[in-house]
């Protein structure tokens, strides 16, 4: 067992009172392992990643439960300890690959920070090796790219990056929240594809955090459905998926439009 | 970044158009004396033939438009004309003065940004703590208190109650520093007089800060909101994410967003402190421009006045222009109209 | 929305939450400073004026050496620092008010005909502030000064001629803001004349800024009067204003420091408590404002 939230509670402080975001949120993940967290906007699907990664915004915190990662309770564990677990052992894609990335650097220095940090190479390697994780996520000119700024890359270049940001030092854990959703279709589409791909390459688990419960279907083993800061249903996702038991997952399910719906049943015959 | 043609062209245009009528705006102003402007120039002793020389030699008894024709030739060719009092040419009196005040201003501007950057940056990630509150206060005092106050509060703390620093002049008369770039604390340093620079040093403390106190205050204020909003962005949670150290994140990653909108400020502060190290001057005996215009007020020296007057509005133009050249130079993203 | 309820609306939500301890301490401030001048001659024990030689340099009455009489102490020429302070109000007060009348009354009619209007008339007005604007304050008011010769009625002038593009400035951006809103363009299609639409619809909209303008132009404009009667260009002679009794005071500094920091405190609290009433209406009002000078 990878990682083994237990109870996870979160408030949020206002001036006037904390409010409770998260109520006992509960699963697990396994070595290797795709999990979908899947729930509409507001459902705290993104606080209970930025929780594990323990970056919650300044008003907000961990108010009870545990994160067990690697047999480790991350919650109540130092700063110090917490930032050396970050990049390295856990890592996050976010949802909008261009405000994901500083404007005012170069892709060269916001990607060998995390190499330098988290091992022993020195600027040359990693720069040598930033080159290598960029042809792994299909850019071609590396060597042009990384001498370039973000608003210089389009929306999907960003993102292949931020990928590579991602599993850079071969984390166990990647967070990827809604990493497609600011992207087209044709886009989304390959982002999927590479992230599949580099996880199955780096045995990576993942936290798939989306609102879209067929774009789930599509990559996760176990889709875990999260509804008003809970965990509502968790299991095996052609079972979430054609027998759901919670009111709430047949209401996502039945949100999705029905060709599209066909379509995948069709596709997903062809693949199995 | 290549600037759009046409925006350039516009913007000089502008900056033409305002160069002329500072030019028109300076004549009218010394035209419209009450009474004889002649007359406010001279001594109450002064003969009939003393006064018809002197109106003669000003070319106040031509036509008024030959007057102006000749003032703007004057004006672009930088011939001001002879002070009354001292009997020189304006301009060069102006240009020997205008080092210690561009000095002035320019080191209140670096203690400025040095100081502000950090107490914004503090109170950005503090912001709430009592830290932040301390800092806001002071920063609104620092705001509101116009430079001459200030200028006042530190000759009385430190001047004449603590002797700490010097509140008068630019450097110990005992220090012979051989003028080379005008820049008081430069040449020192380049003559290899230290002893030199500490005084130089000293004396430039008081004022410099009485200076630098308002544009502290607006860094301030500024730098505090550009990096809270900064310090939300996503770039800095993939920064966090990827287990930097926090100081990294904000003197690197952070600042230098953060900073765009500040440094377009500094540009407009600079004519700012320009007109506010007029009066710090007096107050301090800084023999700059600014104690220059107060010899011309006092002794009603038309000529050295208006030449003051033009230099100053001058050198607020040209920074307008060069300010707006180099933001949009920095700010490729800028919509160019 | 009718401009009626957009100005009532306005109003409103600036009179909900507008009691901020800013606000009050500046109210409080504005309050004693306007009453002081209205009532020196009831408040001030002495002429201000009124020289006893042999009394000069008595120090306030709590400090060892001081007169009942003379509770904040006397100057160099043994005239009652109260009565000085209490009728140097007065000047401050008269300053602010006139001052800023004229110079709301110029920028405010600039602002709204080149906001208004727009193109050339907007061009040509927007031109002249930036050549006023290129004059830096204090050397435009010294310059005047140097022409029109000392005294209360021409740094009141002065300051007229110097400052009205502040409020040219933030009124045009107002009015370009207000005049593209619904009510505005109804009128326009219904015919109305532009005097009317600009008096009658726009004025009254841009007044909660006019407000804060008006409040931080006091505090320049009696700045101002202090800096210039400072370095004695101000005032003439004799007539009591905070900044020749600082000036005055710093003279005999050594023999006694009341004479300095009387005028100093109050000029102090008066432009701080101006600044923080501006301030905090515009925390309340118009957040976006920036505060330029």
């Amino acid at each position: 067992m990878l990682l083994k939230v237990q109870d996870l509670k979160v408030s949020f402080a206002t001036p006037k009172r904390m409010i409770p975001t998260l109520h006992r949120v509960s699963f697990d993940l396994d070595y290797g392992e795709v999990l979908g967290l899947v729930g509409e906007s507001g459902t705290g699907k993104s606080i209970t990643g930025k929780s594990i990664l323990r970056l919650l915004p300044p008003n907000g915190m961990i108010t009870g439960g545990k994160i067990l990662f690697k047999k480790r309770d991350l919650v109540g564990l130092r700063e110090s300890e917490m930032r050396k677990i970050r990049g390295k052992e856990i890592s996050a894609v976010q949802q909008d690959p261009l405000s994901s990335l500083n404007p005012a650097f170069r892709i060269k220095d916001q990607m060998t920070d995390i190499l330098t940090l988290h091992t022993d190479m020195s600027e040359k390697e990693a720069e040598e090796h930033v080159i290598q994780l960029l042809n792994q996520v299909g850019i071609k000119d590396a060597r042009s790219v990384i001498n370039k700024y973000p608003h210089q890359l389009s929306g999907g270049m960003c993102q292949r990056v931020m990928i590579a940001i991602a599993f850079s030092c071969s984390p166990s854990l990647v967070i990827a929240d809604e990493p497609t959703t600011a992207l087209d279709v044709i886009t989304q589409a390959l982002v999927i594809e590479l992230m599949k791909r580099m996880q199955e390459e780096n045995n990576t688990s993942i936290i798939f955090i989306t609102h879209d419960i067929s774009l789930a279907s599509k990559i996760c083993e176990r889709i875990a459905v999260m509804h008003k800061g809970e965990v509502v249903e968790i299991g095996k996702t052609e079972e979430v998926l054609f027998n759901p038991k919670h009111e709430y997952t047949r209401l996502l399910i039945n949100s999705i439009p029905k060709i599209e719906k066909e379509i995948r049943t069709i596709f997903n015959g062809v693949e199995t | 970044m290549p600037v759009s043609s046409t925006y350039l062209l516009r913007r000089l245009l502008y900056m033409i158009i305002s160069i002329i009528g500072v030019s028109v705006f300076g004549f009218i102003l010394f035209r419209i004396v009450p009474g004889d402007p002649v007359l406010m120039m001279v001594s109450p002793t002064a003969s009939l033939e003393d006064i018809e020389a002197l109106r003669h030699q000003l070319g106040f008894d031509r036509p008024l438009y030959i007057q102006y024709v000749n003032w703007f030739r004057d004006f672009l060719s930088g011939s001001f004309g002879t002070s009354i009092r001292y009997n020189t040419d304006v301009l060069e009196l102006v240009t020997s003065r205008l080092p210690a005040t561009l000095e002035l201003v320019i080191v209140s501007i670096l203690v400025a940004f040095v100081i502000g950057v950090l107490i914004g940056v503090i109170s950005a990630v503090k912001s709430g703590s009592w830290a932040d509150r301390i800092l806001t206060g002071f920063s609104f005092l620092g705001f509101s208190l116009p430079h001459f106050l200030w200028g006042i509060v530190f000759i009385v703390i430190f001047g004449a109650i603590a002797h700490l620093l010097p509140v008068s002049g630019r450097i110990d008369i005992d220090f012979e520093v051989t003028p080379i770039t005008g820049f008081i604390l430069i040449d020192s340093l380049v003559s290899g007089n230290l002893a030199a620079f500490k005084s130089a040093l000293a004396h430039i403390a008081l004022p410099a800060i009485s200076l630098a106190l308002s544009l502290i205050a607006i860094l301030h204020r500024t730098l505090k909101s550009s990096m809270l909003d900064v310090l939300g962005e996503d770039y800095i949670f993939t920064d966090r994410m990827k287990g930097l150290p926090e100081r990294k994140i904000i003197f690197e990653r952070a600042l230098r967003n953060a900073l765009i909108p500040t440094i377009t400020i500094l540009g407009v502060q600079f004519t700012f402190l320009m007109g506010g190290s007029i009066i710090i001057e007096y107050i301090f005996g800084w023999p700059g421009m600014g104690t220059l215009l107060f010899t011309a007020v006092q002794y009603k020296d038309l000529p050295l006045l208006q030449g003051i007057v033009m230099v100053y509005a001058l050198i607020v133009v040209l920074t307008n222009f060069l300010v707006d050249l180099t933001y949009t130079i920095i700010n490729p993203k800028i919509e160019l109209r | 929305m009718s401009s009626e309820e957009f100005i009532t609306e306005s109003l409103f939500e600036g009179f909900k939450s507008i009691l901020s301890i800013k606000v009050i301490f500046g109210l409080i401030v504005l309050i004693i400073l306007f009453s002081t001048a209205i009532l020196a001659p009831v408040i001030s024990p002495f002429d201000p004026n009124e020289q006893r030689l042999n009394e000069a340099y008595k120090p306030p009455f709590w400090v060892k050496g001081g007169d009942k009489n003379y509770i904040l102490g006397t100057d160099s020429l043994g005239r009652d620092i109260f009565s000085r302070l209490v009728y140097g109000a007065r000047v401050a007060a008269v300053v602010a008010v006139v001052a800023t009348i004229l110079t709301a009354i110029t920028g405010i009619l600039v602002g709204l005909l080149s906001g208004f209007f727009g193109g050339k008339v907007d061009q040509i007005f927007m031109r002249l502030v930036d050549i006023w604007m290129s004059f830096p304050p204090v050397l435009f008011a010294l310059a005047l000064i140097a022409i029109l010769g000392v005294g209360l009625k021409n740094v009141i002038l002065a300051i007229a001629i110097i400052d009205w593009t502040r409020f040219a400035r933030v009124v045009r951006a107002e009015v370009i803001n207000i005049k593209e809103k619904d009510f505005i363009l109804a009128d326009k299609a219904v015919g109305m004349s532009n005097t009317h639409i600009i008096f009658r619809e726009i004025l009254p909209n841009t007044i909660p800024i006019i407000i804060i303008l008006a409040t931080l132009e006091m505090s320049i404009a009696i700045t101002v009067e202090i800096l210039l009667s400072y370095v004695g260009l101000g005032v003439k002679a004799f007539t009591p204003s905070w900044g020749s009794m600082i000036s005055e005071g710093l003279a005999y500094f050594r023999i006694g420091w009341w004479g300095m920091l009387f005028p100093m405190l109050a000029t102090i609290v008066v432009i701080l408590g101006l600044n923080s009433l501006g301030d905090g209406l515009r925390e309340k009002i118009d957040p976006r404002l920036s505060l330029m000078r």
